[in-house]
């Protein structure tokens, strides 16, 4: 599948950035500065500072990609959870639960971020968090309306006759019926997630300046669209392929689970 | 003839007459207002104007719109660092503590009152009154009043001698007082109206001001129809719209984005040295490493200015010469020189002052976004810093971030920060007073000295006591001395006359558009 | 009706508990005094002007303080321009619509008719063009898009202006540009439901028992598939109207997003709280009104 194969690329370059790397990412030069891609010694050329830009998008996959990742793993769990119990309980839980869902949304998101941000201070742990409270919302929203529709059909109905616990209905029954949902999800969210950290970059705001991610060298380029093309699109391409390898391979891991949709 | 030809030849003759009548017409018209203002230009800054109330804003974008509208009692000339008459035309002091003022006669605002005397003195009076929270209102701490002596006299009384009052008043606006006391702020902030050479017409909250040329101005005539100033705020978009035509000229634009401006036959730049000087802040106030005064001597040594401002800035920078002057400001020391750029004797004054290089570990804070290649330069220093052996902690922050906690005091004790103030030693000296917001050192020796040339009224002997003042912030270096930056602006060769100035103001007098 | 009403009031409680949460946002991450005071300002003076401005006080304070001005509808002044801050606000509120109905428009004309045709015509150059919309739109980020598109739609093609307001030709690339994103998830979302409805059991009964394709879309996948996108939607209104911070910013467009970006750097506050009642009260509105209709068409929905 042509998405594992995406995916395994960008995690082998991950892995072994320190290896493919020509040069220290954070090594200045000032008289390299701006060079184009092709250029001796810099294959992908270089940025205002004479940074080395394969080198920085070698390291910076790890930083994006490893704040991307378990950005979407905690959310998910955080999420499903809120969903699944949302739903199968409905009631006084289900009320308060949405509400806390509706609060968090009624929360312009960027605002959100920005404060906590600038409260806080950039950093990983805060800008997962900040991205792990934007993603948790919309996988309980859809759970809880799936799990809700769900809940009513004859299997669900016949297994809690049969005096299954709720925990197992849960588990056993609904969510396997979720699983696609779940993970188109949390494929498209790997990429919306480095994609936050890239817009707060372009705010100004997210990950200290020594530290290389796809999203701060694509923010740093913005003034050198016209000029340096390569500053700004070259980061983003990484990100443009590395969520297109998560999406297919979402479809990939959706068309085994779910055989009947092989055409 | 005939009767017909006749008639041919008459009506030639009429159309001829009448053709020639017409273009005397259209030139008569046309000659009768080859003096009027004429042509729209368009102004595009990266800040939109918060208020159009002058007193309350030390945001010059915001400046730049509001004195077309409303000016100032008297100007500064950057060459003869001259205060020159504007609003306000002689001024003496007639004791210590007095200083007699006379203002324009025949000055009108665009909505009919009359500007005199007692005008003047409400709106010094205004930004004296702490309820108006006027942030100028710093500047004048040594006045205590103003008063109308006469219909176009007025007294300031200060507290003590303060001989640079006119240097504060260049930035006291004049505001039409009848007009602001019936409209209130909230109304002069829908409207404003002034003495200026433009008048205010309408604005888009967040996006432009449109002005109109004052036909009744009493100072040169303005030359420009329509001005309309936006607002810009991603620098290369401000290049772009001056690149498609939409404007006409563009301000605070960065050195990497001029290749842009010059490639273009029909685009020009215009660049000089702002009043604008960098530094990095030596915290000398909490104990540590930097309370060493050999040690921050040789931190200067360790940086390389000149690399940063050819490389970073693509020249665009002047480094400072060992004190926290430039040639702009009165009181500036030609005689002091740029710390040159020597690691090795960096290490040895480290090593002699007992702390090598190999143990220093410091906190370094930068704004981003908020000076020219603050983060980029920021991060060059940390690195020329790091290549001597000492360890850099660099930590980057938005600017309200940044500013919130650095006037709370806690930043340090390495601070990249950059400021301007009035071009006068007094006022940018006095930044390091024991006690400012932005001062890190206490000496009571230099606040001793600066209050003794605050109160000396002749010229060279101020200058001595500068001269003094400038000396022991070179010898103390409570900063690393970095460079001057530069102003720079991209204008269409359409515009004629226009010339960039060290404050970053625009000054439309003299300038057209074709 | 009973439904209805509750829903309303919860949104109303929705939106005031949004405003306590933002307020202890934005107050703790400090206050504007450092800046605009000049340089040459002493630490007293700094005090001074905080104690004048009352950031002094205990927050507890500050938020009665505000709340009991918000209860007798005064949401309080911008710090910076000296103007009331709701109707600042609600002045730029306009801008932003045009943009962010541009932005839904394209989700609604080109998304979901995309999405249905990718899912129906498996394999073929439209699912082709469906799968990269909705992938190039999620991957891309936004503010490197609205640049590219202004160098070659503004400044090289000159069919658009490269900024501000004014008109159909400036919400054009900033509507794109902000639409972009949401248009691939949506894309995404129908073309999957459809996906998982039109090969249902349910429906490959329907199908076995001989109704005609065009019935079987319309009738029965449609609906499914339109749920979640619906849901979606509504989901994607809070995203737009604070999406637009960035597009506005890239744009300068003069809507609510960039008046409070401005304000969070500026740390003006009660420009900050009233942008985000505005939002929370359309959002919570939209999201109702998606719940209401949800529960109209599938009644299984109405408890909670």
């Amino acid at each position: 599948m042509a998405g594992a194969a995406l995916v395994g690329l960008v995690l082998f370059a991950t892995a072994c950035a320190g290896l493919l790397s020509p040069h220290d990412p954070q090594a200045q030069s000032l008289v390299a500065r701006l060079r184009p891609p092709g250029s001796p010694g810099y294959p992908l050329g270089t940025d205002a500072l004479g940074r080395d830009l394969l080198s920085q998008i070698l390291f910076g996959s790890r930083v994006s990609l490893g704040i991307g990742v378990w950005a979407v793993v905690l959310a998910m769990v955080l999420g499903t959870t809120v969903g699944l119990i949302s739903g199968n309980y409905g009631g006084a839980l289900d009320s308060l639960l949405m509400r806390l869902v509706d609060l968090q949304l009624a929360i312009p998101y960027l605002v959100l971020a920005i404060s906590i941000v600038a409260i806080f201070g950039g950093g990983v742990a805060h800008l997962v968090v900040v991205m792990v409270l934007g993603g948790w919302v919309y996988y309980a929203r859809v759970i809880r309306g799936s799990t809700v529709a769900l809940r009513t059909m004859d299997f669900v109905q016949s297994a809690s006759a049969a005096g299954a616990s709720d925990v197992r209905i849960m588990v056993r029954h609904i969510l396997p019926n979720l699983w696609s949902s779940i993970i188109v999800i949390s494929t498209l969210q790997v990429g919306q997630m480095i994609l936050i950290a890239a817009t707060l970059s372009f705010l100004g705001l997210g990950l200290p300046a020594n530290v290389p991610s796809w999203g701060g060298l694509a923010a740093d380029g913005e003034d050198y669209l016209a000029t340096a093309w390569w500053i700004a699109t070259l980061p983003g391409a990484a990100i443009f392929v590395t969520t297109i390898g998560f999406n297919y391979l979402g479809d990939g891991i959706r068309e085994v689970l779910d055989p009947k949709l092989r055409i | 003839m005939t009767m017909h030809r006749l008639q041919r030849m008459g009506t030639a003759v009429a159309t001829r007459v009448l053709l020639v009548a017409l273009a005397c017409a259209l030139t008569a018209t046309t000659a009768r207002s080859a003096g009027a203002p004429g042509g729209a230009l368009r102004i595009a800054q990266g800040i939109y104007p918060e208020t159009f109330n002058a007193e309350r804003s030390t945001v010059q974008d915001t400046l730049n719109v509001d004195s077309q509208i409303n000016e100032p009692l008297m100007n500064f000339n950057y060459k003869t660092h001259e205060i020159m008459p504007n609003l306000a035309t002689s001024w003496k002091l007639t004791s210590p503590t007095t200083w007699t003022i006379e203002v324009r006669q025949g000055v009108m605002f665009t909505n009919g009152e009359a500007f005199n005397a007692e005008v003047a003195a409400w709106n010094v009076n205004w930004v004296l009154d702490p309820a108006n929270k006027a942030p100028i209102s710093t500047d004048l701490a040594l006045a205590q009043s103003a008063k109308a002596t006469g219909p176009y006299t007025l007294e300031v009384t200060t507290k003590q001698a303060f001989p640079n009052l006119p240097l504060a008043l260049t930035r006291v606006f004049v505001l039409p007082q009848k007009y602001y006391e019936s409209v209130g702020a909230d109304g002069f902030a829908k409207h404003p109206v002034g003495t200026g050479p433009y008048e205010f017409v309408n604005a888009t909250n967040g996006q432009d001001v449109v002005l109109r040329a004052n036909p009744n101005y009493w100072g040169r005539a303005p030359q420009i129809g329509t001005v309309t100033f936006y607002s810009i705020t991603q620098t290369v978009q401000r290049v772009n719209a001056l690149k498609t035509g939409e404007v006409e000229i563009v301000n605070h634009l960065t050195p990497d984005l001029l290749q842009l401006v010059t490639s273009q036959p029909t685009l020009t730049v215009s660049a000089i040295p702002s009043l604008r000087l960098m530094f990095v802040i030596l915290d000398t106030t909490k104990p540590g490493p930097l309370q060493n005064n050999k040690v921050r001597l040789a931190l200067n040594y360790a940086v390389d200015k000149q690399a940063i401002v050819r490389d970073l800035l693509r020249g665009y920078g002047k480094p400072l010469q060992g004190q926290p002057l430039s040639p702009e400001y009165f009181g500036f020391d030609q005689t002091i020189s740029a710390f040159p750029y020597d690691p090795a004797r960096a290490k040895q004054m480290l090593a002699e002052a007992g702390s090598p290089a190999s143990s220093l570990h410091l906190e370094f804070y930068a704004p981003q976004g908020r000076y020219t290649s603050d983060a980029e330069v920021a991060k060059a220093i940390a690195g020329q810093l790091q290549s001597l052996g000492i360890q850099v902690d660099l930590h980057v922050f938005d600017w309200g971030t940044f500013i919130g906690q650095f006037v709370q005091k806690k930043l340090g004790p390495m601070i990249f920060i950059g400021y301007s103030t009035q071009p006068d030693a007094d006022i940018a000296l006095g930044v390091e007073r024991c006690g400012q917001a932005y001062s890190y050192f206490c000496s009571t020796d230099y606040d001793a000295l600066l209050n003794r040339a605050d109160r000396t009224l002749d010229t060279p002997g101020r200058l001595a006591l500068y001269k003094q003042a400038a000396l022991i912030m070179h010898n103390t270096a409570p900063y690393i001395y970095l460079y001057q930056e530069y102003t720079i602006w991209g204008v269409s060769k359409r515009v004629q006359g226009f010339t960039t100035l060290p404050d970053e103001r625009v000054d439309l007098s003299g300038v057209s558009v074709h | 009706m009973a439904f209805v009403l509750r829903r309303l009031m919860q949104a109303a409680l929705t939106v005031f508990a949004t405003l306590t949460v933002v307020f202890a946002l934005v107050h703790v991450s400090g206050n504007p005094v450092g800046l605009y005071l000049p340089v040459t300002a002493s630490s007293e003076q700094v005090r001074t002007m905080e104690h004048l401005l009352g950031f002094d006080r205990p927050l507890y304070v500050q938020y009665a303080a505000y709340v009991w001005s918000a209860a007798h509808g005064d949401l309080g002044a911008s710090f910076s321009q000296s103007l009331p801050a709701l109707p600042l606000v609600l002045d730029r509120l306009p801008n932003t619509l045009y943009v962010t109905l541009f932005a839904l428009g394209m989700m609604i004309v080109v998304a979901i008719p995309l999405g249905i045709a990718s899912a129906t015509r498996s394999g073929s150059p439209l699912d082709f063009l469906g799968s990269g919309v909705a992938v190039f739109g999620q991957s891309v980020p936004v503010f490197w898009l609205g640049l590219v598109l202004v160098l070659v739609f503004g400044v090289n093609l000159k069919w658009f202006p490269t900024f501000g307001s004014g008109g159909l030709r400036h919400v054009v690339l900033p509507g794109v540009t902000l639409g972009t994103y949401s248009m691939g998830v949506i894309t995404r979302l129908v073309r999957s439901s459809m996906l998982d409805t039109y090969h249902s059991d349910y429906l490959r009964t329907a199908r076995a028992k001989g109704l005609p394709q065009a019935r079987v879309i319309l009738k029965h996948a449609l609906p499914n598939a339109i749920l979640p996108a619906l849901t979606m939607i509504g989901l994607q209104v809070a995203y737009l109207l604070s999406g637009a911070i960035v597009t506005e910013q890239v744009f300068s467009y003069p809507g609510m997003g960039q008046l409070v970006l401005q304000a969070i750097n500026a740390r003006d506050f009660n420009v900050v709280q009233s942008f985000v009642m505005v939002v929370a009260a359309v959002t919570v509105l939209v999201n109702t009104t998606t719940d209401i209709t949800y529960s109209r068409i599938d009644p299984r929905m109405t408890y909670g």
